[in-house]
């Protein structure tokens, strides 16, 4: 690993070239209007890094996961393997990126990160951030195409009219956002603690005990539902959207956990907190699409037709039990 | 070895990263238009040559998955975008490196898994646009199309790590003075728009790519009706992506052609900078907006159909504008064959025959029409005019007007020529018949097809052949000009130009090629006083309207002189 170091991010008041070309710089820069203007330092102010050799690395991991999982998904290679290997490849996958953020914090350590290069990567996370939005956006797309206009198959109905025993949104669906939005709160609470110079772990963990609660209330979730996401378009929708999420809140209460590790470390300062930030900007992000999915997906998408999770996993039964009658689906399929 | 690896697989500059580019560029160019003569010999005459019918289905998909995915983008984003963005905005690198390799490496790897996709099991022959009920399990089972969803996963997310750099760059390590409407270049403009397109329209073919393989192998209903699923979903999330894809392709494309004719014509700036960087911009937003006139014949009721078709045709508003101020540009300066660079006439031949594909793309934008011509060769006929020549010409042309500048050498002017022209007959021979053969209802994507056509398909080929033909001269341009190592003497750029390109050395000095590290320095930017607001704020103009310093001897009119070459100094004041 090769690490060169910035020069100097220097004023233009203060360096040497202007003041030994013309000695009233000083007063002269008094006189511009600043706010239509920008002084940009004479040197270059951001970092120069050295050859990596982690993205080479990352490609050629993901592309034989790639491979791996084609191979399986076409039953070339036995399910255990298939699985076990993903997972494997996915753990080699994640340490790649591990190594590839610790030059990152050694960089950080000895000073490349310039105000100007954390602006760079601040946008970038940003753009990053737009980029999961649209992934979103074409998964909301698949749920509005089919709830917004259900088909014959469904019976013209969103939840469809036979086989599908929605959620009730206001049991376990609504503790998920109450939990979600108030972890939001532990995250910028978490910000604000490094900003005043008392950093301390318990905001954070917080943050990170409510992720693995939501993921286990999730799983519960999925447990009790009363459909499956082979069940037709609504089961579909709804753990493809909801199973997406999940993943995203498992990366994120990943990526709260390595800031956690490194606030512990004592790593961040006032100035030099951009993981951590990043991080809560995605777990903010994360709470605004299940807020989102909350909204749409539940409450819009099952309105006037509840049953508690609770019932099904209890009694095994469906508030529309004995509906519709053999009749009615003779009624709905011959006529 | 070590240098090596350092330089080409570890690679954090900017440059190699844009050359490994355009080699993968060239190297896929050449395996599609190979794809593509298979394809002309097996369509020179009635009857079947491949004799299985999914080999030909399986090198179309090919061919277009090459061209569109591993041959214009990583050429004329990842290679040219590479190599200029931080030329012209004079800094040293881009903003983030690292990231940049990894766009490089995802490419290659994507690459490898096309590639992979093509050789298994009889192939890939679902089309590029991967409908899915040819596309579900049921119709096209096996390893390719999974491969193929890998692979443009993998596509698309080397595209994002490289328009997220490169937005960041554009966005934030802008020189102060780098208004963003004054002064950034061209290319820097097209690729600003090609960026924004990619990482808002790649994350919604994801999300379509990921339900495919769901409901290939996880039994989900997206697409499938039994289900309440909707194939039509699928186009739908396809187009989302598909549509601002083209502008993707062309975007670029656009910039290259402006500068080039800025340069050819002896001009400061490409006629109507301004407008022409708007337009650019118009085009991306609007790139958005219509990617319903995919679906014309898809079931979309008649106002949606209303809908697209308008806004289809009011993106010529915005190419017009481009086109106009290219042939503005181009008024007044000195053309002959003998003594203007070669780019010149890849960047006319573009002008020329895009503009023949934007006509036929307006009368392919009203649904009435489109209905009858769907699926035909029309439209085959349509996107290999703004495609093959536009996009592909852009990328010849600013392959000829920047070899100097990569390597300090010079080709062989009538090898250069000779392929110019063989391209040009070639290509319009090819695509030109196809109009005809469209509209007496040839249909796309048939490997045999009745006697009647027989005479323009023997005639297209022919062209096929003469471009391909054409590519070998091109190769051989290339082979010449590093057996003979030519150096420049003069270079084409006029100062202004080369200013774009900061080379290290001192102002006016091009030493050719430049090292691999420029700008290590940045010019300082001391205050400068603004009289008024940033006149590109409708409320500045307003305010200027209505303040004192309104008076008509300030009012600064275009001179008609202008058009003739003759510079009006603005420093005058």
């Amino acid at each position: 690993m090769i690490i060169s170091l910035p020069s100097l991010y220097s004023s233009s008041g203060s360096s040497p070239e202007s003041l030994g070309s013309s000695p009233k710089v000083g007063s002269s820069i008094k006189k511009v209007n600043i706010k239509n203007s920008k002084v940009l330092p004479h040197r270059y102010p951001w970092a120069e890094c050295g050859p990596s050799p982690w993205p080479a690395c990352v490609s050629i991991m993901l592309v034989s996961l790639f491979i791996h999982m084609a191979f399986g998904f076409n039953c070339m290679v036995s399910k255990a393997e298939l699985w076990g290997g993903t997972l494997l490849m996915l753990i080699s996958l994640v340490m790649i990126l591990w190594a590839w953020w610790e030059s990152l914090n050694l960089e950080c350590l000895v000073g490349m990160m310039t105000g100007p290069e954390l602006k760079n990567l601040k946008t970038a996370f940003f753009l990053f951030l737009w980029t999961e939005i649209f992934f979103f956006v074409g998964l909301f797309w698949a749920f509005f195409h089919s709830a917004l206009v259900p088909s014959d198959e469904l019976g013209c109905m969103w939840p469809p009219i036979v086989g599908i025993m929605p959620l009730d949104p206001f049991a376990l669906p609504l503790v998920g956002v109450i939990i979600l939005i108030s972890s939001g709160y532990s995250a910028n609470r978490a910000v604000k603690h490094v900003k005043g110079r008392y950093p301390e772990w318990r905001a954070m963990g917080t943050t990170v005990f409510l992720g693995v609660l939501f993921t286990c209330l999730q799983l519960y979730e999925y447990k009790s539902a009363g459909f499956t996401m082979q069940d037709g378009i609504y089961g579909s929708c709804f753990f493809v959207i909801t199973g997406f999420h999940g993943l995203h809140v498992i990366g994120g209460t990943m990526f709260n956990t390595y800031c956690l590790a490194l606030m512990l470390k004592g790593d961040y300062t006032p100035s030099q907190m951009l993981s951590l930030r990043c991080a809560v900007w995605y777990w903010h992000f994360v709470d605004i699409v299940w807020i989102v999915a909350y909204l749409t997906v539940y409450v819009w998408g099952n309105w006037g037709m509840y049953i508690t999770p609770k019932q099904v996993w209890d009694k095994k039964m469906s508030i529309y039990e004995g509906w519709p009658s053999k009749e009615d689906i003779f009624h709905f399929i011959f006529i | 070895m070590k240098e090596w690896t350092h330089r080409w697989l570890k690679s954090v500059n900017h440059k190699d990263i844009g050359t490994i580019y355009l080699y993968m560029g060239l190297w896929s160019g050449v395996f599609g238009l190979s794809l593509s003569h298979c394809m002309r010999i097996e369509l020179s005459h009635p009857g079947e040559w491949l004799q299985v019918g999914y080999m030909y289905h399986s090198i179309m998909t090919m061919h277009a998955f090459m061209m569109i995915f591993f041959f214009v983008m990583p050429t004329s984003i990842g290679g040219l975008g590479n190599w200029f963005i931080p030329l012209m905005i004079k800094i040293k690198d881009l903003s983030m490196p690292r990231l940049n390799n990894l766009s490089v490496w995802l490419a290659l790897g994507s690459l490898f898994l096309m590639c992979m996709a093509f050789m298994s099991s009889g192939g890939l022959g679902c089309g590029w646009t991967m409908y899915p009920p040819l596309s579900n399990s049921e119709f096209m089972d096996g390893l390719p199309v999974d491969l193929a969803v890998f692979s443009l996963h993998m596509a698309g997310m080397s595209s994002i790590a490289g328009s997220i750099n490169f937005l960041v760059t554009i966005f934030n390590m802008r020189m102060g003075a780098l208004f963003f409407m004054s002064l950034n270049p061209m290319l820097i403009w097209t690729l600003f728009g090609t960026s924004i397109l990619l990482v808002t329209s790649v994350p919604v073919l994801a999300a379509g790519l990921t339900l495919l393989l769901l409901d290939r192998h996880f039994s989900t209903s997206f697409y499938y009706p039994e289900g309440g699923g909707d194939p039509i979903l699928w186009q739908h999330l396809f187009w989302f992506f598909g549509h601002p894809e083209v502008y993707i392709l062309i975007l670029p494309a656009f910039g290259v052609i402006s500068h080039i004719l800025c340069r050819s014509s002896a001009k400061l700036h490409v006629f109507g900078k301004i407008g022409m960087s708007w337009a650019s911009m118009g085009i991306a937003w609007m790139g958005f907006l219509v990617w319903g006139h995919h679906m014309f014949v898809a079931g979309l009721d008649i106002d949606t159909r209303a809908y697209f078709t308008a806004a289809t045709l009011m993106i010529a508003v915005p190419t017009g504008v481009k086109v106009f101020n290219w042939l503005a540009t181009i008024f007044g300066g000195v053309y002959s064959l003998k003594h203007s660079h070669p780019s010149t006439f890849w960047a006319i031949g573009f002008v020329l025959l895009f503009t023949i594909g934007g006509l036929t793309g307006v009368i392919l934008a009203n649904a009435a029409l489109s209905t009858l011509l769907h699926d035909s060769y029309y439209v085959v006929a349509h996107f290999h005019y703004v495609l093959s020549m536009g996009a592909v010409f852009a990328i010849f042309g600013g392959f000829w007007f920047w070899f100097p500048f990569w390597t300090g050498m010079v080709p062989r002017k009538d090898l250069v020529l000779t392929h110019f022209m063989l391209t040009f007959i070639g290509v319009n021979f090819t695509f030109f018949p196809m109009h005809w053969m469209g509209l007496t209802g040839m249909p796309r994507r048939y490997q045999d097809y009745p006697d009647i056509h027989s005479v323009w398909q023997a005639i297209s080929s022919t062209g096929g052949f003469c471009s391909y033909l054409a590519m070998g001269l091109f190769i051989s341009a290339i082979w010449e000009v590093y057996l003979v190592q030519r150096p420049l003497l003069f270079a084409f750029f006029v100062r202004s130009e080369s200013e774009y390109y900061g080379t290290g050395a001192g102002e006016g000095n091009t030493v050719l090629p430049c090292g691999s590290h420029t700008n290590g320095e940045m010019p300082k930017f001391v205050c400068y006083k603004h009289k008024e607001k940033k006149p590109y704020y409708i409320s500045a103009i307003i305010w200027r309207f209505l303040s004192k310093e309104w008076k008509p001897q300030n009012i600064k009119f275009a001179s008609p002189l202008g058009l003739f070459g003759e510079r009006v100094d603005e420093s005058e004041e």
